[in-house]
């Protein structure tokens, strides 16, 4: 496995507002590898950001964000679920189940399921500072795709 | 389909010398490289594109303005495009990027306070010039003008770089008369817009063009940072909240 699929919710600190005194060391990490294009973003995650700041614009605001989420989001590699065959899709399906087969059922939002079935498509490491999520992937026995992050 | 759209119909946009002038001081600098006797269509063209850009500056930036001002420009060339044949790719490529490094400073002493504005200009204008080396390498750009041309259906999606050129042409005018700035950051905006809007259109054909193919990777990252840096300024503690609870919780 080589290469990282980032959580939206590193996505979140990477571009909050405060990031260089709340996240320092995720910002200057997280830099460094969405431009060498080892770190990606799953289309989820684009769709995600996207719909939360087109809110501010369906109300005839906003348009300035929108244009500047644009110029970041089209500057890093983002990875889709259609992509060969749609077998992001199928990994997704694939998962889903397996959480219904654990016993106790696992649950897992459907962004989580779905940024982490991108992330064993393509055979990256989804990077998250989501812990219980990270517990769950292991309960599924998928620890190998993925790492631990702190916000700081 | 929109890629067979652009197969069957090289728009003026994605044609090589016939889209090379953007502003009105990009056209004079290609006039100098015409031969003599060619420069004269450059001087009929001249009023036509002045007329079409001016209206990009002063009017609200409507869609049908937009279209209308673009269709006017592209007759403008139209009446061009036989001498700009004469000229190479690469002598219309370096006319261009050597005006852009002169129109990116003036743009940035104009929106000084305003690079996001800078680099969404940049991002459009760059996209322009990858786009018309794709077209140039892959689909014979130099071939006839189409005949759409004169009717431009300058709405049309396929059109979205024709649009681009013609707005960032209307900025780099403004730039260099030191206009009117918020008018300027429109212009920027509207062009970067229409120009993600014709990536997109490829991209739904299979074609996907990086704007900034060719820069290291020292360039990519103070790029890439310096747009996050313009993201994370324009956002507040109440967009984060927005974004959290734009999550994808349930697909139900």
């Amino acid at each position: 496995m080589s290469g990282l699929v980032l959580d939206t919710n590193v996505v979140s600190h990477y571009i909050h507002p405060r990031a260089k005194v709340r996240s320092p060391r995720l910002l200057d990490r997280v830099g460094k590898l969405l431009a060498s294009g080892e770190a990606t973003l799953s289309r989820v995650t684009v769709y995600e950001l996207r719909r939360g700041l087109l809110v501010d614009e369906a109300h005839g605001q906003g348009q300035r964000k929108a244009i500047k989420l644009e110029l970041f989001i089209r500057s890093v590699v983002v990875l889709g679920l259609d992509e060969g065959g749609g077998h992001s899709w199928d990994v997704a399906a694939h998962l889903w189940a397996k959480t219904k087969a654990h016993v106790p059922a696992i649950t897992l939002e459907e962004a989580d399921l779905l940024i982490a079935a991108t992330a064993i498509a393509y055979g990256r490491v989804l990077a998250t500072c989501d812990g219980n999520l990270a517990d769950r992937l292991d309960d599924l026995g998928l620890g190998q795709h993925v790492q631990r992050w702190k916000q700081e | 389909m929109a890629y067979t759209h652009l197969t069957m119909r090289p728009a003026l946009a994605l044609s090589a010398p016939e889209s090379g002038p953007l502003s009105l001081r990009d056209l004079d600098a290609l006039t100098k490289l015409l031969p003599a006797e060619q420069r004269a269509a450059a001087r009929w063209a001249r009023p036509e594109l002045e007329a079409a850009l001016r209206r990009l500056q002063q009017e609200p930036l409507l869609p049908h303005v937009v279209a209308d001002a673009t269709k006017r420009g592209l007759r403008a060339l139209a009446n061009l495009a036989p001498a700009l044949r004469s000229l190479t790719d690469q002598q219309v490529r370096m006319t261009l990027e050597s005006a852009w490094r002169d129109q990116r400073e003036k743009l940035r002493a104009l929106l000084a306070d305003d690079e996001a504005a800078v680099d969404a200009a940049e991002w459009a204008f760059r996209s322009t010039v990858a786009v018309r080396d794709w077209a140039a390498a892959s689909l014979g750009a130099r071939g006839s003008v189409p005949s759409r041309m004169q009717a431009g259906d300058a709405e049309d999606e396929a059109d979205a770089f024709a649009r681009t050129e013609f707005l960032l042409g209307a900025l780099f005018d403004l730039a260099e008369q030191g206009g009117d700035r918020r008018r300027a950051v429109e212009l920027a905006e509207r062009a970067f817009a229409e120009a993600c809007r014709g990536l997109d259109t490829l991209a739904l054909g299979g074609v996907r063009i990086d704007p900034f193919r060719g820069e290291t990777a020292d360039e990519r990252a103070h790029r890439l940072e310096r747009y996050a840096d313009h993201l994370r300024g324009s956002l507040s503690e109440e967009d984060m909240q927005t974004l959290q609870q734009s999550r994808l919780v349930s697909l139900r």
